[in-house]
């Protein structure tokens, strides 16, 4: 999968999906996902360290894609354009990556469903720009799930 | 002497519960897509698609879904490999 790049703004968003999980807080999330879970499993000494480093390898293979698709760029070209490859191998990763942003930023400003425009527009100024960010985030999501992940 | 007796009795007591039939349950999250969760149950378990999409629907309709019943140690392992692909998931002791 490729994502063209036209515009300063467009490297920001991607720029944007690690540093928006990890302001939301993503190194609790593996505590989050089994919160459920009793303390007969040694869960939090066992498999949390695990879940903790396999989720930041996922940001960080998204944040090291991005910076070397940007480094391939013409540094004095007025244009910023440039081109992002996902690879089939690495659509786990950059869905991952996905997800614990919108997790993140759902936990952090609590969206809820689908916003009418009204809403949206109503929203102050930080919670919008991570709302589109956030729908940014799913639609290629989406595409990863329809056409890289196997 | 009296503590060593008290220890053996909890180990056994904590074997004994750990034995049986354990259930995995997922729960619901306002962010994960609905053929991705699809998608992983059909991974996880190789359950076929009809079944991994029904109980896609029972997660996101009754917000939560028993996905996998069997022994404590198997249930462990789904629920770690749920996980990884962040959905959450907990053990329930079955019956």
């Amino acid at each position: 999968m490729r994502i063209d790049v036209e515009t300063a703004t467009d490297w920001l968003v991607l720029e944007q999906i690690a540093p928006d999980a990890l302001q939301g807080g993503s190194e609790k999330l593996p505590s989050r996902l089994s919160a459920l879970m009793d303390d007969e499993s040694e869960w939090d000494e066992m498999v949390i360290p695990e879940l903790k480093e396999f989720f930041n390898g996922q940001l960080r293979k998204v944040a090291d894609t991005v910076q070397a698709a940007q480094s391939k760029g013409d540094p004095e070209a007025e244009s910023p354009e440039g081109e992002v490859f996902i690879g089939r191998e690495d659509g786990l990763e950059w869905y991952g990556a996905l997800n614990q942003a919108r997790l993140a930023l759902e936990s952090r400003y609590q969206f809820g469903p689908a916003q009418e425009v009204s809403e949206l527009e109503a929203f102050p100024a930080p919670k919008r720009s991570a709302f589109i960010r956030s729908q940014f985030y799913c639609a290629l999501q989406s595409v990863l799930l329809g056409h890289v992940l196997e | 002497m009296q503590s060593g007796v008290t220890i053996t009795e909890t180990k056994e007591k904590t074997s004994t519960e750990l034995e049986g039939t354990w259930n995995v349950v997922v729960f619901d999250d306002p962010v994960n897509l609905m053929g991705y969760v699809t998608k992983i149950f059909e991974k996880i378990f190789g359950y076929p698609r009809e079944r991994a999409e029904h109980l896609m629907m029972t997660v996101h309709l009754a917000g939560k879904a028993l996905v996998w019943t069997g022994t404590r140690e198997r249930a462990e392992l789904y629920a770690q490999q749920l996980q990884s692909y962040q959905l959450q998931a907990s053990l329930e002791k079955a019956g």
